[in-house]
């Protein structure tokens, strides 16, 4: 063996250290995919020590080693020791039990002045969907679009309107099924464009929440235009509350990453977009929920049960769950700030 | 080291500075594909298992219902699922050995993931949908839908061309980037590991090779790593050419006599060139003074 080993400090220092680096490339290893979940009790405790030594190994190595493999290797036993110790490791039934929870209501209760906004430009579309096609009824294609109409115009007859609103009991819970799934997926989809369309910085959202609005409002104003306005509302708000209102929360977010892209203020734009964003995404995932239980409402409950003051019923009491949800939200929001 | 070399640098919480691999956008976008194919698999699989669990004639319906379902919550959790719990991955990220990380060198928390997954939805599924159903957007469905849809199409697909980060509008929005996990297996040091005996006679007995300092200012610490490579390739597939070649050079650089200094083979002769050479710049780097390419 020749003397040149101990004259070198990067060799002494490599021999001194190497065990440990090889202990925690084993331990990372054996985490695998599953990550730190996946390790013993021992591991466990050694892993924190033996992760600061590979940096600190790392920024001893950078300082006086040439060894080329050695840097390389350091580098990247490093990198992989940092993504293993702070990737996320939740499951994602455990994330969204939580955040149901507590986080929706918290960025909720956050953003309440964009809510209102986003309410607000809906219920003027609605004023406007209904007030134009009271006066003009030929303005009601412009407002809604064939899909949603499914039959019901200006021109129907009271009978027509009437029937559908009531449901004349020859649909089958079978088709009923596949009713609500479409509803679900095609509510949700508009509600998580809402929120993806704030990135286009906001105004395409608020496009959105006035057409909506007045598809709404124009086909409330046919209905009222044949006397049928008590059963028009009884037919839309049992499931109307929860979709509308996870409407209006998800263009909310909309435009809360909009206004962060166009007036980011002390920030960086970019910055200021990712933290609206990801506040954004968080409410987005929830209003998918929310549609959710809409959907099961539109599709099934109102089929099935067509007592006008039982629908009214429905509707005022999901009025009340969210409100008493999000209101708890903002209490405990207002509490921590 | 990555053919690519585009590098990230993200400061540790323990105030360490890690370098990152950026991912090829090429790599990404056959992950993409991947897991797009594996989702397709999965929607096939489920229609069977939904067809078999429902077989009686009535409820065509539901077996719709439930094939939507599991469509919609599909396309929306499957992505945000596997990346929080295996931590920034998809099966096809894994395949193919990349990771999503937290810009800022934090921890990737879920609302990262979210974000940046439901952004897909426009930077994806909207313009598709768009092009397919244009009265979703517009009642009425307007012919002016089509070059909107291809310019916002060309800005998306640019998007990861434009930024020093390669990120897509999902990274931007959420704060993160995609690195390629790092691989490096540790080989010996050169150093320390005794050589095998050139021959019988030579070796066991002769002093290795001193070298002047003079002589050893000739060269910096590229060309140190040059040495290197060249002593470990050689420790992987023998090439005594090369070895000769090298060390005439060498020996010419450095003014070498060769006269009657003991006769030693290429490989001992650059071993310990290469461990008094780096012994050298490693005094001289911890002095502060870093040589970085040869005089001359």
């Amino acid at each position: 063996m020749s003397t040149d080993d101990v004259a070198l400090r990067s060799a002494r220092f490599r021999r001194e250290r190497e065990s440990q680096w090889l202990e925690l490339e084993s331990l990372i290893d054996r985490g695998g995919q599953r990550g730190v979940r996946a390790l013993g009790p021992d591991d466990l405790y050694r892993l924190p020590a033996l992760y600061r030594a590979a940096l600190s190994s790392l920024s001893v190595a950078r300082a006086i080693s040439l060894d080329r493999n050695l840097l390389d290797y350091l580098e990247s036993l490093a990198t992989r020791a940092y993504v293993f110790v702070y990737g996320v490791r939740r499951s994602l039934g455990s994330a969204l039990g939580d955040f149901l929870r507590n986080r929706f209501r918290t960025l909720v209760a956050a953003m309440k002045v964009w809510v209102a906004v986003a309410a607000a430009v809906f219920a003027l579309g609605v004023a406007c969907g209904w007030v134009l096609t009271l006066h003009d009824p030929a303005r009601y294609d412009s407002f809604v679009s064939v899909e949603v109409a499914q039959g019901r115009t200006p021109l129907s007859t009271r009978n027509e309107l009437r029937a559908l609103l009531r449901g004349d009991g020859t649909v089958t819970v079978d088709d009923l099924g596949a009713f609500a799934s479409f509803l679900f997926s095609h509510n949700a989809r508009i509600g998580l464009l809402c929120f993806a369309l704030g990135f286009a910085a906001g105004v395409p959202v608020l496009v959105l929440l006035f057409s909506n609005g007045a598809s709404l409002g124009a086909m409330a104003a046919a209905h009222q235009m044949h006397g049928l306005t008590v059963e028009f509302w009884a037919w839309v708000l049992p499931h109307g509350v929860t979709e509308l209102l996870a409407l209006c929360l998800c263009g909310a977010a909309g435009l809360m990453v909009g206004r962060a892209m166009v007036a980011p203020g002390a920030r960086r734009r970019l910055d200021a977009v990712a933290e609206a964003g990801r506040h954004a995404a968080s409410v987005a995932v929830g209003c998918v929920a929310m549609f959710f239980a809409a959907a099961l409402v539109e599709g099934f409950f109102r089929q099935l049960v067509t007592a006008t003051s039982t629908r009214y019923a429905v509707a005022a009491a999901s009025a009340l769950l969210w409100g008493v949800y999000f209101i708890r939200g903002r209490v405990r929001s207002g509490a921590t700030t | 080291m990555t053919a690519d070399g585009a590098r990230y640098q993200v400061l540790a919480p323990e105030m360490v500075r890690l370098e990152l691999s950026l991912a090829s956008r090429g790599a990404r976008a056959v992950a993409f594909l991947v897991d797009v194919a594996i989702q397709i698999g999965l929607l096939i699989a489920a229609a069977i298992a939904v067809a078999f669990l429902l077989p009686a004639p009535g409820t065509g319906g539901w077996r719709v219902a439930a094939w939507l379902l599991v469509a919609f919550l599909l396309r929306t959790f499957y992505f945000i699922g596997f990346e929080l719990r295996m931590s920034g991955r998809t099966p096809a990220k894994r395949m193919l050995g990349l990771r999503v990380v937290a810009a800022d060198g934090g921890e990737l928390d879920s609302g990262m993931v979210f974000a940046r997954n439901l952004t897909r939805e426009l930077e994806v599924f909207a313009p598709m949908l768009a092009l397919l159903a244009p009265r979703v957007f517009v009642p009425g469905g307007k012919l002016w839908l089509w070059p909107v849809v291809a310019l916002w199409a060309i800005v998306v697909a640019a998007l990861p061309f434009l930024n020093r980060r390669r990120a897509r509008l999902g990274d931007l929005a959420a704060g993160t980037v995609v690195v390629e996990e790092p691989r490096a297996r540790l080989l010996p040091d050169l150093v320390a590991s005794p050589l095998r005996p050139a021959s019988a006679s030579s070796a066991a007995e002769q002093a290795p090779p001193r070298f002047s300092q003079e002589q050893l200012e000739m060269y910096g610490i590229r060309e140190l790593h040059v040495l290197e490579e060249v002593l470990r390739r050689h420790d992987l597939v023998p090439d005594q050419e090369l070895l000769a070649t090298v060390r005439r050079k060498i020996e010419v650089k450095i003014g070498w006599q060769k006269a009657d200094q003991g006769t030693w083979s290429d490989i001992e002769f650059l071993r310990a060139f290469y461990a008094a050479q780096r012994g050298f710049l490693e005094r001289r780097m911890v002095l502060g003074e870093r040589r970085e390419r040869k005089r001359g």
